[in-house]
């Protein structure tokens, strides 16, 4: 019986219980069977039946007289269900009402009682009656406080006393006030008041999920689904849930992430239906970003993400970014994916403007991917597969030749070609930048970028009579394009100083007479064509004319240091020997300080101006760093500069060092003398140098200074122009280049400390540092190698270490990095290595990093013997003995291939 | 990454539609010149200029559109730049609410 009355089985239980009473009638029967009634009485009135429930009540009452003193709230629950509010509340006229049925009315009052307008206007109770004039403060308060913001001391609500029947209803006013007021603190305590068996309590789970609280009850009712939506404040809690997830993905654990990830979901299902598909597309590629594998999310999303264009376009998005090398590959092939899917989904058509933009992309990618990499790529696919003709196949993908043609096919415009030239001039084959350089003259008729590139591809193919043709048409589209003034000076100069190569000063006379009227030349450059004219003259032995263009060289400059340098560049340039051409080494303790630092600054700014970028002399190095260094000699910020480049071309890198210490306590041009450090600093502190990189990348940026970052970006991407040409694998982490601001200061103010030239890891100092960071530095724990792993006696081996990768072909120098980045320990590997030379290759592969072996087992797979293998890496590990790095082993060399003779850039 | 610096919508600021065309949004830049002008409203033109910027030619157009997208911004950039509100609805959604047992 009572499990019928419990599961609301009330029918079955009054008939089952009068068949009981009616067979044993006992006082315990008839409590039953009153409790059966009663059950169903109050189910009838569950579901609106008001009339049947007041029928049977009474015919209980009439057959059970007894239950209607203890039925009296049932009674005043049935006649409330009437909506006979006047009767029902009727008893309060009577002063002398019991307070026992007062206190019953009371409770179904506050129970049952939802329509206060219709309470407040009961006629039953006399003017000015308390409940009413409560009824109606509430009611006027409900619409203002839904209505507009308010105030909580417009809210005082007198007339409702605690105790009121009502009093729950203030409590969700001051709560609904509080919600929309933002103060959600507020309305959560003011909820907690809410008497839980009141109207008003129906409202708190439902406010309770708009107040976005974590596991909120989910709104099945349409009236509370309908509110959320029309408050709009569920979208509250689904941006809670998504907080709480951004939280997670933070902090990169694995178990939060995928649980938040489904109340996320959950959420956009229960609010925002419509933004599912986005949201689900977002969430996997953030999950992809921390390491989670397609499927191990798939489950908590609910099903997998759409694989439209715009989920590939976020999927390409998030590996190109990502900064490491394998994901920059995978990004171009997500490219190609979103470009055919967007094809299909006619977001553009094939060959169009937005066709070229995008493979104009795709192809700067491609060129940054490095060509093993691509090759393994392709072995795993079918490299000539292609679905539709707009498809590229894999191994188009892979080429950045191919896709610039597209893009420039799609898209012809100068930016385009330009960036194909680009790529096309860092090929083996001039042959591919002419030919890039012709389709870019064919389909931008009037530019003359492509006119000057053949100009210097002739000229350096010797080809003198093709390249001025060159010229010339250049001059006809545009001869007042600083450009082609500025190819017309280097190819005169080339000119003149070929005939100073062949000892022919009279025709190269003539050619500096051409100089003298593109320059009109004063100041300064009447200085750089009387240098010209003083080689003519001691190429011819006349020594008055070399006397007196020098002393007007001297005149125009100022500083006979200038003018020596600028005739030693000239010597040089031309491949002279300084003998021949009458120039004597400069003495230089004939000389102050600041005029060879003044003068070689001058010389090299004009040097750069006419593209002779002048060299410093060996026996100078030490005497202009102690110069630099010296506050009493003045230097401004182009004339550091130039200094510092200066000395990165001839191969002084603690001279430019001591520029950019200068320079960087001067301040006012950091992101250029931080480039300078970085540049400076010596191999075995790549993380430092990556820092200063960052760091001044970062600066320029700011600055909007677009060429510098180009400069910076080439740097940092493994191409670098530095003079221990380091580094070629240098991808950045997920994080990418940029720098937060507090670490971008933290890295100036550690450079502007840093006054001495860092020592190599074998020198590092008794603190522990590494290159002059402390170890407990921030910085020092994105040191490449973690002083904790490696302890003081490991450091021979680490500088070792540092030989060994350089001296490595690049494949495996590559491999070998990757391998690294990805968690194995040099110390291992080079403890291998070393050990390794009486082994057997097997046994040696055994202790290398898997990548590394694979490398080597292709090496033999394609040829090398096993003893070839083991004989290049103990000779890669043999040349630490001659206590030079690597480093320093290739300054040396360039030194005696090319003595006497400076890197000229792109003249020669 | 990024590290995300979200700007606001320049079509939204313009007030133009995603597929308009060059000159649609260039009467909306002129349009909003007025109503911003540079010795005004400094900061308002600066807005409307960088977006006329992004969105001047139709190469520039698709260049922002591709590679505007942070898939490392925050989630809830789903929603868009419009940020969440608590609308008023009067008494009587709140009533329904407190109708039902």
């Amino acid at each position: 019986m009572r499990e019928l009355i419990e599961g609301k089985h009330s029918k079955a239980a009054v008939e089952t219980a009068k068949e009981l009473h009616k067979r044993h009638p006992t006082p315990s029967s008839e409590a039953l069977l009153m409790d059966a009634y009663q059950a169903r009485i109050r189910s009838l009135m569950e579901h609106g039946m008001s009339i049947e429930a007041r029928s049977l009540l009474n015919l209980v009452i009439q057959r059970f007289p007894p239950v209607r003193t203890r039925w009296e709230q049932l009674v005043l629950e049935v006649r409330m269900q009437e909506g006979n509010l006047d009767e029902f509340v009727a008893p309060f006229t009577d002063p002398n009402l019991d307070p026992f049925l007062r206190e019953k009315i009371e409770t179904v009052i506050r129970q049952r009682v939802f329509d206060l307008t219709a309470l407040a206007q009961v006629s039953s109770l006399p003017p000015g009656h308390g409940l009413p004039e409560a009824a109606k403060a509430l009611t006027a308060a409900l619409k203002a406080v839904t209505s507009r913001p308010t105030d909580e001391a417009d809210l005082f609500l007198s007339e409702v006393s605690r105790r009121s029947p009502l009093g729950s209803w203030k409590a969700l006013i001051h709560a609904i006030a509080a919600f929309y007021r933002r103060d959600d603190t507020s309305c959560r305590r003011w909820l907690q008041t809410v008497r839980s068996d009141s109207v008003p309590a129906r409202l708190v789970p439902v406010m309770q999920v708009m107040l976005g609280s974590e596991g909120g009850v989910s709104l099945s009712s349409a009236a509370a689904q309908n509110l959320v939506a029309a408050i709009g404040a569920g979208e509250e809690a689904f941006r809670q849930a998504l907080a709480d997830l951004e939280t997670a993905l933070a902090a990169k654990k694995r178990p939060p992430i995928l649980e938040r990830a489904r109340a996320a979901m959950s959420a956009c299902e229960r609010f925002r239906p419509d933004l599912r598909d986005r949201l689900r597309q977002y969430i996997s590629v953030r999950c992809m970003v921390v390491g989670f594998r397609p499927n191990q999310v798939r489950r908590v999303l609910g099903g997998t993400p759409r694989n439209d264009a715009r989920w590939y376009q976020l999927m390409a998005t998030a590996l190109e970014r990502s900064g490491y090398l394998e994901s920059l590959a995978h990004s171009l092939i997500a490219w190609e994916t979103f470009r055919v899917v967007a094809l299909e989904e006619k977001w553009f058509a094939a060959e169009s403007l937005e066709d070229g933009v995008l493979l104009l992309h795709m192809a700067g990618l491609a060129a940054r991917v490095p060509a093993d990499l691509a090759e393994e790529l392709l072995q795993l696919a079918d490299p000539e597969d292609s679905v539709s003709q707009a498809e590229l196949t894999p191994r188009q993908l892979f080429s950045p030749d191919v896709l610039y043609a597209r893009a420039c096919a799609a898209d012809p415009h100068s930016e385009a070609f330009q960036f194909w030239l680009g790529w096309a001039k860092k090929q083996r084959d001039w042959r591919a930048a002419d030919q890039v350089a012709e389709r870019w003259r064919q389909a931008c008729g009037k530019d003359v970028a492509p006119l000057l590139w053949l100009m210097e591809s002739s000229e350096k193919r010797g080809a003198y009579q093709k390249s001025l043709k060159y010229l010339h048409q250049a001059e006809q589209l545009d001869r007042l394009n600083p450009e082609v003034r500025k190819a017309k000076l280097r190819l005169l100069l080339a000119d003149v100083l070929r005939h100073f190569r062949q000892r022919k000063p009279h025709l190269a006379k003539s050619g500096i007479e051409r100089i003298e009227s593109l320059l009109e030349p004063a100041g300064s450059l009447a200085a750089f064509t009387n240098a010209l004219r003083r080689i003519c003259a001691a190429l011819e032995k006349d020594h008055d004319a070399v006397r007196r263009h020098r002393a007007e060289a001297e005149g125009h400059l100022g500083n006979p240091v200038a003018a020596y340098v600028l005739d030693r560049g000239i010597v040089d340039a031309a491949v002279l020997a300084p003998e021949e051409a009458l120039l004597t080494p400069l003495d230089l303790s004939s000389h102050t300080g600041g005029t060879l630092v003044k003068g070689l600054a001058k010389a090299c700014l004009l040097g750069d101006s006419v593209g002779i970028p002048a060299a410093i002399p060996e026996n100078w190095k030490d005497r202009l760093r102690t110069c630099c260094m010296d506050p009493a000699i003045a230097l401004d910020t182009a004339e550091m500069l130039v200094l510092g480049e200066a000395a990165i071309r001839s191969q002084a890198p603690e001279l430019a060092f001591a520029v950019s210490v200068r320079g960087l306590a001067r301040g006012g041009a950091d992101a250029r003398f931080l480039f300078l450090r970085a540049r400076s600093l010596p191999p075995g502190v790549s993380e430092r140098r990556a820092d200063c990189l960052s760091a001044a990348l970062e600066l320029a940026h700011r600055e909007g200074n677009k060429d510098l970052a180009g400069k910076l970006l080439e740097e940092l991407r493994g191409r670098p122009g530095n003079m221990f040409e380091r580094d070629d694998f240098l991808a950045p982490g997920p994080e990418g280049y940029s720098m937060e601001t507090g670490f971008l200061n933290q890295v100036l103010a550690d450079e502007r400390a840093q006054k001495q030239y860092p020592m190599l890891a074998r020198h590092v100092p008794a603190s522990g540092g590494i290159a002059g960071i402390p170890v407990n530095h921030p910085r020092a724990k994105h040191a490449f190698y973690e002083p904790e792993e490696f302890p003081e006696e490991e450091e021979e081996d680490l500088a070792d270490f540092e030989d060994f990768l350089t001296n490595l072909p690049p494949k495996l120098r590559r491999e070998l990095t990757l391998a690294i980045a990805r968690g194995a320990s040099p110390e291992a590997i080079l403890k291998g290595i070393l050990s390794g030379r009486s082994r057997e290759l097997e046994s040696l592969l055994k202790i290398l990093p898997p990548e590394l072996a694979r490398e080597i087992r292709k090496a033999i797979a394609d040829g090398a013997t096993a003893e070839q293998v083991l004989n290049e890496l103990e000779a890669a590990v043999s040349h630490r003995d001659s206590g030079k790095t690597a480093g320093q082993r290739q300054m040396r060399n360039k030194g005696k291939s090319e003595a006497g003779r400076p890197q000229q850039g792109s003249l020669f | 990454m990024e590290k995300t610096n979200l700007l606001p919508d320049p079509w939204e600021l313009l007030g133009v539609a995603r597929e308009a065309g060059d000159e649609q949004i260039r009467a909306a830049y002129l349009r909003k010149l007025k109503q911003f002008p540079p010795d005004r409203n400094p900061a308002e033109f600066e807005q409307v200029r960088d977006a006329y910027e992004l969105l001047r030619d139709r190469r520039q157009r698709f260049r922002y559109f591709l590679f505007s997208t942070d898939p490392l911004a925050p989630l809830d950039s789903v929603f868009g730049s419009a940020s969440s509100q608590r609308n008023f609805v009067g008494p009587e959604p709140w009533l329904e609410v407190l109708k039902e047992k």
